[in-house]
């Protein structure tokens, strides 16, 4: 029940759009796709799916190589992007339509097409029109409808890439849930970091074409390989640093530690700074802002005017324009040395002290 | 490895065949053997033909009087048409009854619209051109109203706090935006006004003759040169005029579903913008209307005795006339229906060099007139290898050849707009290719393809032009039926015409709302599965 | 191969649907012909009468049937028989006259036969290959005019042809479209002969508002004052009209009201003949021989308002009382009627339809 993806690629238009993809997903595994748009994981996913074909490379199911089975034999779920729901069916044949094809009709194929309904919440709906459901209500029928084909494999394609924010949040723990009680491997293709923290026993980051870094969420997020992940995770910009004896001198100050002498980016991320009387950096607020259940504040070195704000997660904010004192913890800071021959001969952790 | 549900070229290219032989034997050969008879009758090249006709003072007259007449139809029908553009790309009570209306006023026989506009005009210009508007509003109004439902109002809004009075806006907004869409349908217009055959016979006069009168005059005559060289003549302009269309942006001339539409502000202004053209269309009909049943100022069922009197002008009872049609109707639209339907499968895929001259070629009937298809007809299958001539069937054949351009217009965009994922959707749930195409595609064309074979119905009801020369005397169609009794004084012969055109037009007008709406019930049946 | 198989169930009920359609209307063609008794087609103009059926006594004697099919004038008659000549819509024609007659003969669309044409008068017969075609009436081709209109009036009635172009006939006059009408194609004919130059005259003639209309029924019954109550008194018709108008007046009169301009009449010969191609051939030449006989000659006076061919044919009263024959009627050979019957006519269109 092993998804093995080797050294795939996918060429679109004349252009490489994955380039050497190796990948596996283990039973029961839920796989992060995350990546920019462009960066090729709607391709990988497609390849994997047989809706696209293999420049280089293959992918094996269960020890069998899949080259020569077309999608309708594959046993593979997928959720498309916009859903791809028929618009000229109703809910339940949707829902009922890979049973249909394999032959299962009349009242067994209604038994389980209630069945499924109802447990994605959708009692009652067999009946109504695709144009009348919400996006929430649609997603589940997309969802419904992959199930009822008995899968061994589930891709999705941004599955909430199409609902706002707060349908979203809602819909993403329920994802999970069911996703895990499946118990099927899955892999999960997203631009959206929360939704791939969410939803991942494993990220995969995915920069045009290529796999830039690998691991668990909470690895992936404390530990981004290079500037450009930690961006695309969430941090806040990188600033340019140096490191000497003294320590890494930042715009807003030096930060205590021991780095190899040299020039660096530097992203001092939220969970690395806070307000505390003992800070040795003294600043002034410049910004509140809520921000998920507490805020963000931004201060600036009032000695400095360093220009490009820190930010600081507080639940008790300070006051606009007052004056705050800031620690921040030297091994939660990100720096990577500038020097790309160094970059390149350190990949994974940044340097610490 | 199989990429995607993606139907095969290989099936696409098997479906085109049928479509090209037909399009190679009804339509190419046919058109070449009047080229080639006008133009190289002893084989090799002479144009002694064309310089007659330009020489002769009389043919310069007919070519001026077919674009002045083309040109009046026009401004007419964008005169009435603008603003019932306007008025159905609105949403508001009625609505869909105006647009029915419309829809049965461009399928309607053209020689039903003209022996109704014949009820309170006399021959001429002016009827000619009324004749013509009210068959064309609906163009206007489909394609025009189209393209202004799916304008965004608060552009001219914008402009306007931009600094532009509202007239300006409205001129450099939207004027501007529907600028292609009114050009698109002033060009269709023009070509059908430029090719109409029926109107002309039943509302023209010796002065007004047009290049489509003469054309079937000298067939008649055998002056089958001069047919020929009248036939290029045509064709350059129907060339030009197609080539502008399409310089002028891709027009769509499909039976564009009106999306969800704006509700219209003022009744008043809605009602003012569309009088005019449902007047122009309604009138006529009417009066056709209560003129059978009321021949001489008190109700009588006069005119439904005369359609199965045996005393009129024709060789057989004018109801039978309308059962010749009916039968005529019923070969065409399945031979139209198949051809056509494979030829839009076929064409659906990638645009290669060959599939565009296949749609080409079927699509060549549409700007060449009927009546030089028919006297093609005439030429050509009267001897053997294919010796049709005298058989029934070379008739609803020339119906299905004119009708199969319109069945590709309706179901090609409805394939070509088939989302792609919803087939490798059904393909991840574990359908074939095939099958697939089978669930997905072929319903969705459905509703497309009903639109379509319901307009060839009613191509084949209508059509007179190859009809009026290839129809033999004792197996007359509605059509010919209606124009042969007119000419004939006496009252049966023109209650005759008047019933028959009536039944005509309302058999058409019941095929086509049954069409339009026939899909959806395809779709009814669909859900169940 | 199967995917194309699958294209379209809804397709391959479409095709087994015309294939039943096929076959049924195979079956009712099939149904309509074949069996006695044979029906011979008689393909004709629209002046043909349809009652009585001047061919009753020939069926009941025969046993054969004759359908008879209208058509417009003699002109497209004859080229609708030329373009079907492969395939024939009848087996007989009637109604071919002597200005279309040589474009007939040259397209050999009539099948050699043996007639019996003693009893055709010798003007008739003369030059003429009686083995193809047979003269079956005449009548002669000369202005009408509306006598009491003109008395009450108390304008003199047209004498000559000259007349119409003078200002004093002004919008007086009706004729028939030479392109579309047999005797509007005789009298323009009999102008090429009769008038010095006839452009100009047709110059003059449009020139002093005359009226022109497609077909004889159209002059005739719809514009001629005396014929159906229209506006002009002076209609280009047959000098048979006067006794046609005593037969139909409605109160019954005994004069006739309709006058005739003897000048630049044209005499107009109508032709019968079997179809080549025809089916039932032997069938049509007795029919067409029938049209010979003095029973059928006899009905044509009062049926179709011409002469018959046949000299032993009586003339009913009326016709001797008050119908006219032309005293010096223009006549042309067939050849030079073709050579110059389509110039002519192109050449007045352009003159007079402009």
């Amino acid at each position: 029940m092993t998804l093995r993806v080797e050294r795939v690629t996918v060429v679109r238009g004349g252009s490489t759009v994955c380039a050497g993809i190796d990948l596996v997903v283990a039973p029961g595994e839920t796989v992060v796709v995350l990546g920019p748009s462009g960066s090729g994981k709607t391709s990988l996913l497609r390849a994997i799916a047989g809706l696209e074909p293999l420049a280089a490379g293959r992918v094996t199911f269960d020890g069998i190589d899949l080259a020569r089975q077309p999608p309708h034999l594959r046993h593979f779920g997928v959720v498309f992007q916009d859903l791809a729901l028929f618009p000229h069916r109703d809910v339940g044949a949707n829902v009922g339509y890979a049973l249909r094809v394999r032959g299962i009709d009349g009242a067994e194929r209604d038994d389980r097409v209630q069945v499924l309904l109802q447990q994605m919440g959708l009692a009652g709906f067999a009946r109504r029109s695709i144009n009348s459901l919400s996006g929430g209500e649609r997603q589940r029928v997309a969802l419904a409808r992959t199930l009822a084909s008995d899968p061994r494999l589930l891709l999705f394609d941004e599955p909430l890439g199409a609902l706002d924010r707060r349908l979203r949040d809602r819909l993403v723990a329920d994802l999970r849930a069911l996703i895990g009680a499946t118990g099927l491997p899955a892999i999960v293709v997203t631009h959206d970091q929360d939704e791939a923290f969410a939803l991942a026993d494993r990220v995969v980051l995915l920069r045009d074409g290529r796999i830039i870094q690998e691991g668990s969420p909470s690895v992936v997020w404390s530990a981004p390989r290079d500037e450009w992940v930690s961006d695309f995770v969430g941090n806040p910009p990188a600033v340019d640093a140096r490191a000497s004896d003294a320590g890494l001198a930042t715009p807003w100050g030096t930060i205590v530690g021991r780095w190899p002498a040299g020039g660096y980016r530097v992203v001092v991320p939220l969970r690395a700074v806070s307000f505390s009387p003992e800070g040795s950096w003294v600043a002034r607020v410049t910004c509140v802002r809520p921000e998920r259940g507490g805020f963000v504040v931004e201060v600036d070195r009032t000695d400095r005017g360093s220009g490009v704000p820190l930010l600081v997660r507080a639940d008790d904010p300070p006051a606009t324009g007052s004056e705050v004192r800031v620690a921040v913890r030297p091994d939660r800071v990100l720096a990577w040395p500038v020097s790309s021959v160094e970059a390149a001969a350190d990949p994974g952790a940044p340097g610490r002290r | 490895m199989n990429a995607g549900a993606e139907v095969s070229g290989r099936a696409r290219r098997l479906a085109a065949l049928l479509p090209a032989l037909f399009a190679l034997v009804m339509v190419a050969w046919p058109l070449a053997a009047i080229l080639r008879r006008g133009f190289a009758p002893e084989g090799s090249l002479a144009l002694d033909a064309l310089e007659d006709l330009f020489r002769s003072s009389r043919s310069r007259r007919v070519i001026a009087f077919t674009v002045e007449q083309a040109a009046l139809s026009t401004g007419l029908t964008l005169l009435v048409g603008l603003p019932a553009a306007w008025a159905t790309s609105r949403r508001w009570r009625g609505a869909a009854v105006v647009r029915a209306l419309f829809t049965v006023s461009f399928v309607l026989p053209t020689v039903v619209m003209g022996i109704a506009v014949r009820s309170f005009l006399d021959r001429g210009l002016l009827a000619i051109v009324l004749a013509h508007a009210a068959f064309n509003v609906a163009v206007v109004a489909r394609i025009v109203g189209a393209a202004w439902a799916q304008l965004d109002p608060t552009e001219e809004d914008a402009a306007q706090t931009l600094g532009a009075s509202p007239p300006r806006a409205f001129l450099d907004v939207t004027a501007a935006r529907l600028a292609p869409s009114i050009a698109a349908a002033a060009l269709i217009t023009f070509l059908f006004s430029f090719t109409s055959f029926g109107v002309i016979a039943v509302l023209g006069d010796a002065r007004t003759a047009t290049i489509e009168i003469e054309i079937w005059r000298s067939a008649r005559t055998l002056a089958l040169d001069r047919a020929a060289a009248l036939t290029l003549v045509q064709l350059v302009v129907v060339v030009v005029v197609l080539w502008l269309a399409s310089w002028a942006g891709r027009p769509n001339v499909e039976v564009a579903r009106v999306p969800q539409a704006l509700r219209a502000r003022s009744p008043l202004l809605v009602a003012a913008a569309v009088a005019p053209a449902v007047a122009i269309v309604g009138l006529p009909l009417a009066v056709l209307f209560f003129s059978a049943l009321r021949p001489r100022g008190s109700f009588s069922l006069a005119a439904a005795r005369a359609l199965v009197s045996d005393d009129t002008a024709l060789a057989v009872r004018p109801i039978e006339a309308l059962g010749t049609s009916l039968r005529f109707c019923a070969v065409a639209t399945v031979v139209a229906g198949v051809v056509g339907g494979l030829a839009a499968f076929a064409l659906a895929g990638r645009r290669t060099r060959s599939r565009r001259g296949l749609d080409a070629v079927l699509m060549l009937p549409l700007g060449v007139s009927a009546v030089t298809l028919g006297y093609g007809y005439l030429i050509t299958f009267d001897e053997p290898p294919l010796e049709l001539r005298a058989h029934w069937w070379i008739v609803p054949l020339a119906h299905a050849a004119v009708a199969v351009p319109f069945v590709v217009r309706a179901v090609l965009p409805a394939l070509r707009s088939i989302d792609p994922r919803w087939r490798e959707a059904a393909g991840t749930l574990g359908a074939a290719p095939s099958r697939a195409w089978r669930d997905v595609d072929l319903p969705l064309a459905a509703r497309s393809f009903s639109v379509g074979v319901g307009f060839a119905a009613a191509i084949s009801l209508g059509e007179f032009g190859a009809t009026a020369l290839l129809a033999r005397e004792g197996t007359p169609t509605a059509p010919f039926a209606i124009a042969r009794l007119l000419g004939q004084p006496g009252d049966r012969n023109v209650l005759g015409a008047r019933a028959l055109a009536i039944a005509l037009g309302a058999l058409t007008t019941v095929i086509v709302l049954l069409t339009e709406r026939g899909g959806g019930w395809a779709n009814v049946r669909d859900r169940r599965a | 191969m199967k995917r194309t198989i699958m294209i379209g169930a809804r397709l391959v009920r479409l095709v087994r649907l015309a294939g039943l359609i096929a076959l049924m209307t195979a079956a009712v063609a099939c149904g309509a012909d074949g069996g006695e008794p044979v029906t011979v087609t008689l393909l004709t103009h629209s002046s043909f009468p349809e009652k009585p059926d001047l061919f009753a006594p020939f069926t009941e004697r025969t046993g054969i049937k004759v359908r008879v099919l209208r058509g417009e004038d003699a002109g497209t008659l004859t080229n609708q028989a030329v373009l079907d000549r492969e395939h024939p819509q009848g087996d007989a024609i009637y109604g071919i006259d002597n200005t279309f007659l040589s474009r007939a003969l040259a397209a050999e669309i009539f099948e050699v036969r043996e007639y019996d044409t003693n009893g055709v008068g010798d003007t008739f017969t003369a030059r003429l290959d009686t083995h193809r075609i047979v003269p079956v009436d005449y009548g002669d081709v000369c202005f009408n005019y509306d006598i009491e209109w003109f008395a009450s009036r108390s304008i003199d009635p047209p004498n000559t042809i000259d007349d119409l172009v003078d200002p004093a006939y002004r919008g007086l006059t009706v004729v028939e479209d030479p392109s579309t009408s047999s005797p509007g194609l005789a009298f323009l004919l009999a102008t090429s002969v009769a008038v010095d130059d006839w452009e100009k005259y047709w110059q003059q003639l449009a020139a002093n508002d005359v009226l022109v209309v497609g077909d004889w029924t159209q002059a005739y019954q719809v514009e001629f004052t005396a014929g159906g109550g229209g506006d002009r008194p002076i209609v280009l018709s047959y000098a048979s009209s006067p006794p046609a108008d005593v037969v139909f007046a409605d109160p019954p009169r005994d004069d006739t009201n309709v006058g005739v301009v003897d000048d630049a009449c044209f005499r107009q010969v109508e032709y019968a003949g079997v179809l080549a191609n025809s089916q039932h051939a032997d069938e049509a030449e007795q029919v067409v021989q029938y049209m010979l006989s003095p029973e059928f000659q006899e009905q044509l006076p009062l049926s179709m308002f011409v002469f018959p061919a046949v000299d032993e044919a009586r003339l009913p009263a009326v016709f001797e009382q008050f119908a006219l024959v032309a005293g010096d009627p223009v006549s042309l050979t067939a050849d030079e009627i073709d050579a110059g019957r389509e110039g002519l006519i192109d050449r007045w269109i352009d003159i007079v339809l402009s």
